[in-house]
């Protein structure tokens, strides 16, 4: 956080030189950005204004700590969202006459104090999602001429209190989110259906050498695998190239697996001594895989 | 954590460039000063970006440029629909994207020369011609990841850049380009595995050797496994290779301890409704977890969305060299376009879109003409991808392809320009220069900013 403070003091000592600022005021500037700073807010110096953050890292402040950002005025962009501000910190704003920023989602703050929004002359963008702001502050935000960008989502805001602004001011973008009540029906929690699976041919084998020597590389494809013998079986997969046994499960009587492979795969069922019983070749589809029951 | 050119006012201009070019400050005169300020000003700046990286090559035809007007046998049978920007027509199976077209700026016009996807993805993800080399070989150029982390401030704790939920292989090889390259480890992005989702189809085979965050570890395990390190490491000493993997088990540490990054880790802390509307699958989840630690304050994550092994095309991946109809209709599309519009809803009601870019890069375009297998090939020589958010004008077509979608007609530009574009909109000047780890200085880019603002 330290790393932009020789910007800022080098920026202060330009306003001596060039502007003959007075030192009490930068004195008074750089007391309030260490301050920022040990709340955990970090001060950023873009132009010839400020960019003040406390959402990652400053989410203690509270209501009075916001005086010393009032203390930079040149603040342009300002996010003290997820803090734990409330409305009664919001007129510590209003002589942030630069800003254009604002960002208060998450936050404790509701209608009061919200003239003091309303009441910033430059303020283009406004975050107000998920605070506990209702169609009163719509109201007095209908005041602000500059404001281009509104959010309100998650927030007491109704939809006819959106239409009485947008009617007020048309050139305001106001971003209302999902319903997310309404959102089940678009959306609704997938059940999974049971897929047409086409099956995959059973080959008794007796050894090793009888299965494929190796797997063929293929499509990718599911197989449900089902144990319908009265013993467990174990499942190889037979390895591209050298055609290694790769063990993926042991299925108990009556067990099911699902298994991602690919088409021209070979899959090799033994019984619990590594004895081989018989093998399956993948199709190029979603199959079922039935390790019939009068398997020895 | 990062040791910026400079910050001082105009927030990309290194401390060479403001050296040579005023004999330090106090050749600096005021008007130039303060014309400096005012660019700064002028410049939008997203603060985060997500990239999402599409492995394999998405058909331009079937995606962001459909191609009514070609020839019957290079049209395929998909049909364009309008979307909510007049004149601007996507694929029908991208509905949802369509609705947020005023969102988008679509690049038309992108070409390069490699028509290999290791090669392409490195041309795509880090703007230059790929060299000869190993994956991690620190002669690489960054990828555009690595080299957006390299100008971010992140609060300790915090990674400066996040890939996932796979590393891209073709055939079991690692490809070059997707790490930190010659800005040396410190920027390597960390790899993360989402928490939940069903994996696509074609999981990859060749499981990430790399360090996976676990990050549902308890604290007091955490803490004791600290506290039997710290018992080793006397033991052991310090040597250089250890501390540089020490500073990785240390950010695991702090992440794993620190609560910003964990909480957005912990997908059950998120609505199940949203959860709902990006997919149950990785492909969703990744990107509502991008969201999720861009919130946090990553600065940037990168999503690779398609399996991490092509496998010769065989998995859920846009390598469609096979079945590229069916393939797209069922399994590419409806993922992604549910996931990616989920993601701009999702930052447009929370208010964060205009503060962070999505990028959407892949490798290639693909072949105007249909193979005996139904599918597409490489294609390289006209691609498209999009950005959206992060100051970028939406409802935006830069560029266009020819009427078969075979060549750049309007504006042709290249890969170098996309990023010149997304370093541009992340307020880094694309001509800066960086010294590489010996010190030599390297521009960033250079690449022509597109007029997408």
């Amino acid at each position: 956080m330290g790393r932009n403070l020789p910007a800022t003091l080098l920026w202060l000592a330009c306003l001596h030189v060039v502007g003959g600022a007075p030192s009490a005021w930068a004195d008074e500037v750089t007391e309030a950005i260490s301050a920022i700073r040990k709340l955990g807010g970090s001060v950023r110096s873009v132009g010839k204004e400020w960019e003040v953050d406390f959402h990652l890292r400053g989410r203690r402040l509270t209501d009075k700590d916001l005086a010393h950002v009032a203390i930079l005025k040149d603040v342009a962009w300002l996010n003290v969202s997820r803090t734990r501000i409330t409305s009664g910190g919001l007129v510590h704003l209003k002589r942030l006459e630069k800003l254009r920023w604002l960002h208060l989602e998450m936050t404790g703050i509701g209608d009061k104090g919200m003239e003091h929004v309303a009441g910033l002359p430059r303020l283009e963008y406004l975050n107000l999602y998920a605070t506990k702001v209702t169609d009163k502050s719509l109201e007095k935000l209908a005041s602000c001429k500059t404001l281009k960008r509104l959010f309100v989502w998650r927030t007491g805001v109704t939809d006819a209190g959106v239409a009485r602004l947008r009617k007020r001011r048309a050139g305001i973008r106001i971003v209302k989110g999902l319903d997310l009540s309404k959102l089940a029906s678009v959306f609704p929690t997938e059940v999974e259906k049971p897929k047409s699976r086409v099956p995959l041919k059973w080959v008794s084998v007796s050894s090793r050498d009888e299965a494929p020597l190796r797997s063929e590389n293929g499509i990718n494809c599911e197989i449900l695998f089902e144990n319908k013998s009265k013993r467990p079986v174990k499942l190889f997969w037979i390895s591209y190239g050298k055609g290694e046994l790769k063990f993926y499960a042991r299925l108990a009587p009556g067990a099911i697996r699902k298994q991602n492979s690919y088409s021209k795969n070979a899959w090799l069922v033994t019984d619990d001594d590594d004895q081989p019983l018989g093998y399956f070749v993948v199709k190029p589809d979603d199959s079922r895989a039935v390790i019939p029951g009068s398997a020895p | 954590m990062t040791t910026r050119e400079s910050t001082i006012l105009p927030s990309r201009i290194s401390r060479r460039n403001l050296l040579c070019g005023s004999v330090g400050l106090s050749g600096l005169t005021l008007p130039t000063l303060l014309s400096l300020r005012a660019d700064a000003a002028s410049l939008p700046r997203a603060k985060s970006c997500i990239v999402i990286y599409l492995w394999g090559g998405i058909a331009h035809q079937e995606s962001w440029d459909p191609k009514p007007e070609a020839l019957s046998e290079l049209r395929g049978e998909f049909q364009p629909i309008s979307t909510a920007t007049p004149g601007v027509r996507f694929c029908e199976h991208i509905p949802m994207m369509a609705r947020h077209s005023e969102k988008i700026a679509v690049v038309r016009s992108l070409h390069h020369h490699t028509g290999a996807h290791g090669p392409a993805l490195y041309t795509s993800i880090t703007g230059q011609k790929a060299p000869m080399g190993k994956a991690k070989d620190r002669k690489n150029w960054p990828s555009l990841t690595a080299m957006v982390s390299r100008f971010c401030d992140v609060p300790d704790g915090t990674p400066p850049a996040v890939a996932m939920p796979y590393l891209n292989y073709d055939n079991g090889a690692l490809i070059q380009g997707q790490f930190g390259g010659w800005l040396g480890v410190d920027y390597d992005p960390i790899m993360m595995r989402t928490p939940a989702g069903k994996p696509y189809g074609g999981t990859s085979r060749y499981t990430n050797r790399e360090l996976e965050l676990k990050l549902n570890l308890r604290r007091n395990r955490v803490e004791g496994r600290q506290s039997l390190r710290a018992k080793l490491e006397r033991r052991v000493g310090t040597q250089a290779d250890f501390q540089r993997f020490n500073r990785f088990r240390e950010m695991a540490a702090d992440m794993l301890l620190s609560s910003p990054v964990k909480e957005a880790y912990d997908l059950e802390n998120e609505d199940p409704r949203i959860r709902v509307m990006y997919g149950d699958h990785i492909g969703g989840q990744s990107m509502l977890l991008a969201r999720r630690l861009t919130e946090a304050g990553v600065p940037v994550v990168q999503v690779n969305a398609g399996a991490g092994d092509l496998a010769g095309g065989s998995g859920d991946n846009w390598d469609t060299h096979r079945d590229h109809f069916p393939k797209m209709k069922k399994r590419l599309l409806p993922v992604f376009d549910r996931s990616i519009s989920a993601l701009l809803t999702d930052l447009e009601q929370r208010g964060s879109l205009e503060e962070t870019l999505v990028a959407v890069l892949t490798d290639f375009g693909r072949t105007p003409k249909i193979n005996k297998n139904g599918g597409r090939d490489h294609y390289p020589a006209v691609f498209s991808q999009i950005l959206a958010g992060g100051g970028v004008r939406g409802g935006h077509v830069y560029g266009s392809s020819d009427r078969d979608g075979a060549r750049p007609l309007a504006n042709a530009c290249s890969p170098r320009d996309f990023h010149a574009t997304v370093l541009t909109a992340m307020g880094i000047n694309p001509r800066t220069e960086v010294p590489d780890r010996e010190g030599r200085p390297f521009q960033i880019c250079g690449g022509r900013v597109l007029p997408l603002f």
